[in-house]
């Protein structure tokens, strides 16, 4: 019970924090419409296959939007000395990490999926028709919130950490965009793949709780 | 039988700090008695910010030895042959749960005001009762604002306040955790004379609990009203250039 107390009071406050700076919310869901709709213009004179590319360019559009925001995952926490005080605490650094990656993800990363039927309508496509492309992009979206939480940890010690970071998370990535187009794809793979696709969420949320902590208390040294 | 009890909290040994590669300190040797107040003294650039955090174990020793003794928790620190620390995570979580930590930069969430600050950091503080021999100063947020004089602005946005009143909230935090030790890396910056009597009375209410006080200073010389309350004085040279 006080576990989830405490849960739910990180929530709040980091989703405070978030809230504080609304230009930075809206910066994910512009970009993913701005690059959609030039997918849409450029390829305005071929109108047969823009509906065959919707899946891909939400996918790829919607990982360079995860990438947009990442650098404010971990990185106030740091500037603002946030960290070393989390890190003093009894309570444990995991769940203040958890939180701050799903409230990160709640607030940034979720409210892009939503524009995707509007997305669809540019490129003349029945979303009815793959029933599996939002709860797929959704899954996609955390599992890369997650994968690009880790990197970042991972990498928020040293220096030019920012291109290092893009550096790991784009090939590492790609396992998660494939399974994504299938499960986004009307044939019968697409179940299985959205399926494998659920399943990387939480051993990436494991590796988080289990290594994420360590390595933010390292990058302070 | 009893046995002896072990006199110093903190025993460091030819101790030098890096940051990065370059050495900050002249190889150090010091105790700190329990229940006292260490002052660690220096002109800028002395490195007494890098001795405060390698107290706290968040930076790594580079040569020498560091000891901590406490009731609870004991563990030493020292330089294997391969250059390289290990502390136990669990040990260094154990530690890590005594200590109450000022950071020289105040640390402020901008988005909350001086009641939601505490609140949450009350929360977090008293997550687990397993050992909490010492009582924390303050038993609520609002008494610990109210103690720190800073209680008319607990609704007020942490973005709005002044340096100082900044600075005494990141001082009422120190009040809500059931802490063994107070690390505090200049606990005087931005106060006023009120604020400088306020934090005295709380350093000599907090080593009459039995805690522990090491604390950092840029001014040579005690302050004037401070003289009877530290019992030990760490002074480090001028950098060298």
């Amino acid at each position: 019970m006080k576990t989830l107390f405490l849960a739910k009071i990180l929530f709040l406050a980091f989703s405070r924090e978030t809230l504080q700076k609304p230009l930075s919310l809206l910066l994910p869901p512009l970009f993913l419409l701005i690059t959609s709709f030039t997918f849409a213009l450029a390829l305005r004179n071929i109108p047969d296959s823009l509906p065959h590319i919707l899946p891909a360019v939400l996918i790829v559009s919607s990982l360079l939007a995860i990438l947009l925001s990442a650098d404010d995952l971990f990185n106030p926490l740091i500037s603002s000395h946030t960290l070393t005080l989390l890190i003093l605490q009894p309570s444990s650094l995991s769940l203040a990490i958890t939180m701050r990656i799903i409230s990160h993800w709640t607030l940034r990363i979720l409210p892009t999926i939503i524009l995707t039927p509007l997305i669809a309508l540019f490129f003349l496509s029945d979303i009815s028709e793959s029933p599996l492309l939002i709860p797929a992009l959704i899954a996609n979206s955390l599992s890369i919130t997650l994968l690009t939480a880790f990197i970042s940890a991972l990498t928020i010690g040293l220096p030019s950490f920012a291109f290092l970071a893009t550096l790991l998370i784009l090939p590492l990535s790609t396992p998660l965009l494939i399974f994504t187009l299938l499960a986004a794809s009307p044939t019968p793979s697409a179940f299985p793949a959205f399926l494998s696709l659920l399943a990387s969420a939480p051993l990436l949320l494991l590796l988080n709780s289990l290594f994420s902590p360590s390595l933010l208390r390292i990058s302070l040294s | 039988m009893t046995t002896p009890l072990n006199p110093h909290i903190f025993l460091a040994q030819q101790l030098v700090i890096s940051r990065g590669t370059k050495p900050v300190t002249p190889p150090l040797s010091f105790s700190i008695n329990p229940h006292s107040s260490c002052l660690i003294q220096g002109p800028n650039g002395s490195g007494k910010t890098s001795v405060l955090l390698a107290l706290a174990a968040f930076l790594p020793l580079s040569s020498g030895t560091l000891a901590f003794h406490s009731d609870i928790l004991s563990f030493s620190r020292k330089i294997s042959t391969l250059h390289e620390e290990k502390i136990d995570s669990l040990i260094l979580h154990g530690f890590h749960s005594l200590i109450a930590f000022l950071p020289a930069e105040t640390p402020f969430q901008p988005h909350l005001s001086p009641l939601e600050d505490l609140s949450l950091w009350h929360a977090l503080a008293l997550h687990e009762h397993s050992h909490h021999i010492h009582q924390p100063l303050a038993s609520s947020p609002l008494e610990a604002l109210e103690i720190l004089k800073i209680d008319t602005l607990k609704h007020k946005k942490t973005s709005e306040l002044s340096s100082g009143q900044k600075q005494r909230l990141a001082l009422a935090r120190l009040l809500l955790k059931p802490a063994q030790l107070w690390l505090l890396d200049e606990p005087f910056h931005h106060l006023d004379n009120h604020g400088t009597s306020i934090l005295l009375s709380l350093f000599s209410l907090f080593i009459k609990n039995k805690g522990t006080l090491i604390y950092t200073d840029p001014l040579t010389g005690p302050r004037p009203s401070n003289a009877s309350t530290h019992h030990h004085v760490i002074s480090l040279p001028p950098p060298s250039s």
